[in-house]
């Protein structure tokens, strides 16, 4: 039983913060609610973005302030609010509670849980629009963030603060690629880089698509150090168009506490949808594709919002890998090109590709990350360059060959040189590969230790020499792990176990 | 007519704040119900922009807020100024004044607390 002293004592803390009493109140009266937006009269002392309470509990956010009405886009379905209805001010700009304890939750917009577990009431109330952080305060992206897909950090690689875009058509894996970066955030032994946050934002996805990534985060340890923001498909436009920047307040409060943290925005596309349904039963005027002026705004002060701070600010950092639909492989369309246009790269994923068997089925030549090197450890970065020649000459060569004519020695092992480039650059879902282990499947196809291996078995070459290596080399993969380039001493170690490892894998097969 | 005319032309049928009769009857006379609707709706905004409503637990205290009604008069010259009751209010006095509310009652500092003490202010 409870002591009566600890329950007074609990009420005089709690009255004790209770510094100000609510005296004026602005009111408004509703005058019409159509599809998730309540046009308003009073409110006359209301300001844009702030939080609005109905007589019935629901909450909104004003969108629109005109001469007479207010327009209010609301957080629930508001079936309870009828003309006549009263709103209230909070006097509060849109924010959501963020504090460590969210991490391995799911949770909406709004900051409610959705995990059958406890709200979370304590921590820093988080502003959902703010000013991105300006040019004093930030440094050039140097850090990488490993994806722990082979042909991303070897070909696209991608820096701490930086954006990239991960765009491609319906179901060829671009959520995919972005799961697999958060599972390769497990604290790895021996790296020197900072832990990272994640946050999974879902716009307009099925419950049951967030609840299979939730469980697999969860089988893989993941959903330790991950947090996950979702407005499904049931849910209002409103929460829709919130996800991504109730996403980035959390992100925003972990960075200024020097952290990294990776954002992911499960997508954009349907964001952009959310968007232009607000505004056009808000009756603003639309343009390309019936979408309001300000979407390119919209989208672009999201993603500034990803950041690299520098020492005298904390050192934090924020990645952004917004994701994008296409429709019929169009890059051109309205939606990909602005955001194309906002981000540092994209990786482009190509259903042909998918469709031949090539899985990331990512298009290299339509990818680019405009980091670049910068954000590529030392190691990687050695044998990278000479993989990407080799990839580029494989391709022009291989439109040649097509035609069929006769081809000399050389051309025909550069051809060869790139199906094995291509075989080895493939990598199932859920198993992102550390440094160390890409390292090594790069270093032995750029160094032709696979030419006289057949194509169809470079990838079982690849995991058993891996297996190899962890066995007889343990020491091996430390030194590969630290990101340096290896020396002369251990690429001679390294030519001497593959040469051990043929022998075996001749022997086997 | 849109709703800015329906607003001007309510304006017009005001004189010192008092609702003009025969104005109203004429413009009545010339206009369709929609717009008769619109012009309704901007009569009632602007009688209630003209008017401060003074909210007492009961009337029996009304002759013991006559300071309130003077200092009122000052703050707004011009308004119109009306008593309403409500029992909730336990004891103190409630002003509204268009779209604001000014709330000196305990009734609304016990719900204050109450909220506050339940964190259900913004949850």
């Amino acid at each position: 039983m409870i002591d009566n002293k600890k329950i007074i004592e609990q009420l005089e803390k709690n009255l004790s913060s209770f510094s100000q009493i609510s005296k004026t109140q602005n009111i408004g009266i509703v005058e019409k609610n159509t599809d998730g937006v309540v046009v308003a009269s009073g409110l006359s002392k209301a300001f844009m973005g702030e939080e609005v309470k109905f007589d019935d509990g629901t909450m909104g956010v004003i969108l629109n302030l005109d001469e007479d009405t207010v327009s209010i886009i609301l957080f629930g379905n508001g079936e309870n609010i009828t003309e006549g209805s009263t709103i209230k001010t909070t006097g509060k700009i849109l924010s959501i509670n963020a504090s460590e304890k969210l991490i391995g939750r799911i949770i909406s917009p709004m900051g409610d849980p959705l995990d059958g577990k406890q709200k979370i009431n304590d921590g820093k109330f988080m502003p959902l629009e703010k000013i991105a952080a300006g040019v004093v305060e930030r440094e050039p992206v140097d850090t990488p963030l490993k994806t722990g897909v082979k042909l991303i950090d070897a070909l696209i690689p991608i820096g701490r603060g930086q954006r990239e875009l991960i765009i491609g058509d319906r179901a060829l894996g671009k959520t995919a690629i972005a799961i697999d970066t958060i599972i390769n955030q497990i604290p790895q032994k021996g790296s020197k880089l900072n832990p990272v946050i994640c946050i999974y934002v879902v716009i307009g996805q099925k419950q049951s698509t967030v609840a299979q990534v939730a469980d697999k985060l969860r089988q893989t340890g993941a959903m330790d150090y991950t947090i996950i923001v979702s407005a499904t498909a049931s849910d209002p436009a409103a929460l829709w168009y919130l996800a991504p920047f109730a996403g980035i307040a959390i992100a925003e409060y972990f960075m200024e506490k020097g952290k990294d943290v990776l954002i992911v925005y499960d997508d954009l596309t349907k964001h952009a949808w959310a968007y232009r349904q607000i505004s056009l039963v808000l009756r603003r005027p639309a343009g390309r594709e019936a979408y309001p002026g300000d979407i390119f705004y919209l989208h672009s002060r999201l993603l500034e919002r990803a950041v690299k701070l520098n020492k005298d600010n904390g050192g934090g950092s924020i990645t952004a890998l917004p994701i994008v639909e296409t429709q019929a492989s169009d890059m051109s369309a309205y939606i990909p090109t602005n955001i194309i246009s906002i981000t540092d790269g994209q990786i482009y994923l190509q259903a042909d590709l998918f469709n031949t068997g090539i899985r990331p089925a990512v298009n290299v030549g339509n990818s680019v990350s405009r980091v670049g090197g910068a954000a590529q450890t030392p190691g990687i970065k050695s044998i990278a360059g000479k993989m990407r020649l080799e990839l580029a000459q494989y391709r022009e060569l291989a439109v040649f060959a097509q035609f069929g004519s006769e081809l000399d020695e050389a051309t025909l092992t550069q051809l060869e040189r790139g199906k094995k480039t291509t075989e080895i650059l493939k990598q199932p879902q859920y198993q992102p590969l550390p440094e160390a282990f890409q390292f090594l499947s790069i270093w032995v196809v750029t160094n032709g230790h696979l030419d006289d291996i057949p194509a169809e078995s470079c990838q079982k070459f690849e995991s058993e020499f891996h297996e190899f290596i962890k066995r007889k080399h343990n020491t091996l993969i430390d030194h590969l792990s630290s990101g340096e380039k290896p020396k002369e001493e251990t690429i001679k170690k390294l030519e001497k176990a593959i040469q051990d490892f043929k022998k075996m894998f001749n022997l086997k097969n | 007519m849109i709703y800015k005319n329906a607003k001007k032309l309510a304006l017009q049928s005001f004189d010192n704040n008092i609702l003009n009769q025969k104005k109203v009857n004429l413009i009545e006379g010339k206009l369709k119900s929609s717009d008769m609707k619109k012009y309704i709706k901007a009569l009632k905004l602007i009688e209630r922009k003209n008017t401060i409503y003074l909210v007492l637990p009961n009337e029996k205290i009304k002759n013991g807020v006559d300071y309130a009604i003077e200092s009122l008069k000052k703050m707004y010259p011009g308004k119109k100024i009306e008593y309403l009751y409500d029992k909730s209010l336990m004891a103190g006095i409630k002003i509204i004044n268009d779209d604001l509310i000014y709330e000196y009652n305990i009734g609304n500092t016990i719900n204050n607390i109450f909220l506050h003490l339940n964190q259900k202010n913004y949850d």
